[in-house]
């Protein structure tokens, strides 16, 4: 029992001691949904580079968003990293962002990607895919078109509940209005394959197998699935062709500085660090996202898949027509 | 003498009443008016809703049970070759995440999963894949069977080998038939048994997240995130949990009134229980039976995950590896003696204590347990965000709010375990104590715990091998450069590099199988 009750004190003991080591001077505080290695690669950077200590928690979007929200009135996160220009409304309402210095972006930095508190840090395309070693010449050119009576049952989407969806949709009723989306949205559910179910890989992967003919999915995961340790992926998405829709839906991974930060300089400065042509670079050859200058080139992959058309827009008022694209994808029955 | 009652009475209530606080915020929900968005979810979600969790929760339970319950009574009342090793194995496959455990079939049954590739690439035959197409439901169900079924096997088992002999004896001498004591005598007695697994199963695919949103099963859970992420409505997600919280005490408290006083510990003498041997085909059967439900639960989605990890060793970073694996062996081992310690304090108070309020507070340490973690863990910040108005508590460089957030949600299980491993041992021994001048303290102390230890331990590693694999809470009161090999595995999987996912999985799976199988090896020892 003695021994029992000794250890019981030193677990208790090791378990809230040594959670934080040492403090740094100068730091900043991360709150990051971009849980990829090459974040961590690029944070271990800034640290070696500017001496400022990078404290990281990572998660799910929208429930670090709601963390901030609850900490409002004692703020500890710096810096917040996300994906998703549908969050910037929701954290503006809220009023938890701080303005950043524009000045220092807005010679580099491509247009509607920057608001006065809030700076895109990539983009990703959600785009129309197909196996290419099967179909030849895909005459898709709108999303629109994938409602057609010719691709009943040959569609292939993950569930509504993906965020990508629905910031797709929501992008739609904002450009399109609310009817027009409903009848797109009614439509896809129409020619379904089947019943949605998995990740958008799977959407893929779906595809090359036959279960379907066309897919909806992120251009970022085709990057991604090039370069898996699984070689099935990589097969499966050197298959794959790529068709960019009239309108091409493309979302952002945005920062900013949340309200109340304690090392606003240093979040400002991580942030023009992420924004800095080398490590667009890194953002775009290694993780496969759109870098957000023009004097950064995408990876050879994206290249390869041709120019688009990119949407027009406005990422601050994205996220007040998510509820409503939600609202839709239930009465359309898209589970 | 009095003084020990109250302590354990007032420590235990205490803790009830932190928990309540912590879920004050979801019940006041219920009595506030309704968000717009309510109206919505109330006309198109919620039925749906009610009806996939009703046939999720019931069919993955009753399976699960059904399994669990013949595997222990196999087990327990033949002998067979293998019988002492399959009987040690059976435990394992609540080491698997069901999270994991979806991630790994659906990759197997799709394109590039291991069967259709195999026929492809060997021999060159590419096969309908519509013939490995299944359903989102059916998938959920197949998935919370093979890796939930442990939680019965091990509750019935523990229950069979202690009562079932005296009944077998005369049961064989009446002459009865195999069927015949299988369903009307084990069954029946091992039935308060089984409905303790069958809870703990119901309320483990009640809150489950990962699975559901990954196969896209419109379940409670998935709505209750739904609600809250894409309607950015946080009200009517507390709304829907409380919903689910008050449905969920129903349940146990029907629960309670099904579970009838036993006292055939006290009075009748164990009898060993002389197993019949089983020859020719029926062992040949049975071991079949074993080997394929094995196969399935185990062997084949830790293969599955070892030639991922074969392949993917080279591409993930291995340099935060050693504090992953000190972090997550350190919380989960503090976390669940933290909450051993908690729960035989109120499984102590609920034994002496028959009062309502003793079977409510018992009924409440299940709460955290069965709604979803990502709001038990919003729960907990904002419980701490007015706490630190009060105390100055550092919640981001420390752990105080993980190791918090933990207790609350998983005190359930470790109740659970310790409460019918007391209701085996019974009072009389504690009287008896009590007669001869111990008091409470002592009693507890000197008499209960070296007979409970047994229950301690068992409460220890379900409760350790459920915080090690778990994620939403992990993920959101973590303080910051806080890594687990949970949190590493999330990294990876919500960047849909499952492959790369393995090499944490499989540390996870190996560290849980391990203290299963040392833990159960060490009860069974002391059982005997």
């Amino acid at each position: 029992m003695k021994r029992l009750l000794i250890f019981v004190a030193v677990a208790l003991t090791v378990l809230t001691g040594c959670a934080f080591k040492s403090e740094a001077n100068r730091q900043v505080n991360v709150y990051s949904a971009r849980n990829y290695d090459v974040d961590k690669d690029m944070f271990a950077a800034f640290e070696a580079e500017t001496g400022i200590k990078v404290n990281l928690i990572e998660g799910k979007g929208d429930e670090l968003l709601e963390r901030i929200n609850r900490e409002k009135a004692d703020s500890v996160a710096d810096v917040f990293l996300t994906v998703g220009a549908e969050h910037i409304f929701f954290a503006q309402q809220n009023d938890l962002l701080q303005d950043l210095n524009t000045s220092a972006i807005s010679n580099f930095m491509i247009e509607n990607l920057y608001g006065k508190n809030w700076v895109a840090i990539t983009r990703r395309a959600r785009v129309i895919v197909y196996d290419k070693t099967r179909i030849t010449n895909p005459t898709i050119q709108r999303y629109e078109d994938l409602m057609n009576a010719q691709y009943n049952g040959k569609l292939l989407v993950r569930s509504a509940t993906s965020s990508y969806n629905i910031a797709l949709l929501a992008a739609m009723i904002q450009r399109e209005g609310i009817e027009k989306a409903t009848a797109w949205a009614a439509g896809i559910v129409n020619n379904f394959a089947r019943t949605p179910t998995g990740n958008d890989r799977d959407q893929a992967k779906s595809a090359v197998a036959g279960l379907g003919d066309y897919a909806i999915m992120n251009t970022y995961y085709i990057t991604t699935m090039s370069v898996s340790s699984d070689a099935e992926e990589v097969s499966v998405a050197a298959k794959l062709g790529v068709i960019y829709p009239k309108n091409t839906h493309v979302n952002i991974s945005w920062a900013a500085i949340v309200k109340g930060s304690k090392n606003s300089a240093e979040a400002q400065q991580l942030i023009e660090y992420l924004l800095a042509k080398q490590q667009q670079t890194i953002y775009t050859q290694q993780n496969g996202e759109f870098p957000i200058r023009d004097d950064v080139a995408p990876s050879d992959l994206i290249q390869s898949w041709g120019s688009f058309e990119t949407e027009d827009i406005d990422y601050e008022q994205l996220g007040s027509f998510v509820i409503e694209a939600v609202k839709i994808f239930d009465q359309v029955k898209w589970q | 003498m009095k003084r020990w009652k109250s302590f354990f009475g007032i420590s235990s209530l205490i803790w009830i009443l932190l928990i309540l606080f912590v879920f004050t915020e979801a019940f006041l929900r219920l009595f506030a008016a309704p968000s717009e968005m309510w109206d919505h979810i109330a006309r198109y979600v919620l039925s749906d809703v009610i009806i996939n969790t009703i046939l999720l929760v019931s069919v993955s339970s009753f399976l699960a049970s059904f399994i669990g319950f013949l595997a222990a009574y196999i087990v327990t009342v033949y002998d067979f070759k293998g019988r002492k090793i399959f009987s040690l194995l059976l435990y394992l496959p609540l080491a698997i995440p069901p999270y994991i455990a979806s991630y790994i079939f659906s990759h197997m049954l799709g394109y590039t999963g291991i069967i259709q590739t195999f026929l492809r690439n060997q021999w060159n035959i590419s096969v309908n894949p519509n013939w490995f197409t299944y359903s989102a439901m059916q998938m959920g169900i197949f998935v919370f069977t093979i890796t939930l079924f442990p939680y019965v096997y091990i509750t019935a088992k523990g229950y069979m080998q202690k009562y079932l002999g005296n009944y077998l004896e005369t049961a064989r001498t009446l002459q009865r038939s195999h069927g015949n004591i299988l369903l009307t005598i084990a069954l029946p007695l091992a039935t308060p048994a089984i409905f303790a697994g069958f809870t703990l199963i119901a309320l483990e695919v009640l809150s489950d997240f990962g699975v559901v949103m990954y196969l896209g099963i419109p379940a409670f859970s998935s709505a209750i995130y739904r609600s809250w992420i894409s309607l950015g409505d946080f009200d009517s997600a507390l709304r829907l949990s409380a919903i689910l919280m008050i449905f969920v005490v129903a349940l146990l408290l029907y629960q309670h009134r099904m579970r009838k006083p036993h006292s055939i510990s006290i009075h009748t003498r164990i009898r060993p229980l002389k197993r019949i041997r089983l020859t020719g085909i029926s062992e040949g059967f049975i071991v079949m039976f074993f080997v394929i439900l094995l196969m399935i639960s185990l062997l084949i989605p830790v293969s599955q995950l070892l030639l991922w990890a074969n392949v993917s060793y080279a591409n993930i970073r291995w340099n935060q590896f050693g504090e992953m694996l000190f972090n997550t062996l350190t919380l989960s081992t503090g976390v669940s003696i933290v909450i051993v310690l908690i729960a035989l304090l109120i499984a102590n108070y609920t034994r002496l204590s028959k009062s309502w309020l003793a079977v409510l507070s018992s009924k409440i340490t299940l709460l955290g347990y069965s709604i979803p973690g990502s709001v038990v863990a919003m729960l907990v910040i904002f419980f701490f965000v007015t706490l630190k108005q009060v105390i100055p508590i550092n919640t981001h460089t420390t752990l105080t709010m993980l190791i918090f957030g933990l207790i609350l949600r998983y005190l359930g299980l470790g109740y659970q375990n310790i409460e019918s491993g007391m209701r085996k041992i019974g009072l009389k021994f504690n009287e008896a104590s009590r007669l001869l001048g111990k008091n409470y303290g002592q009693s507890l102390i000197h008499v209960d715990l070296p007979l409970l230890i047994p229950s301690l331990f068992a409460a220890f590693a379900l409760v350790f091998i459920d915080v090690i694999k778990e994620l939403p809470l992990t993920l959101n009161l973590r303080p910051f450069n806080y890594h687990t090999l949970a949190t590493q595995v999330y990294q990876y999987a919500s960047d849909e590099r499952v492959v790369e996912s393995a090499i944490p999985s499989l540390i996870i799976i190996a560290i849980s199988a391990l203290l299963l199988w040392q833990v159960i090896r060490w009860i069974i020892k002391e059982d005997n």
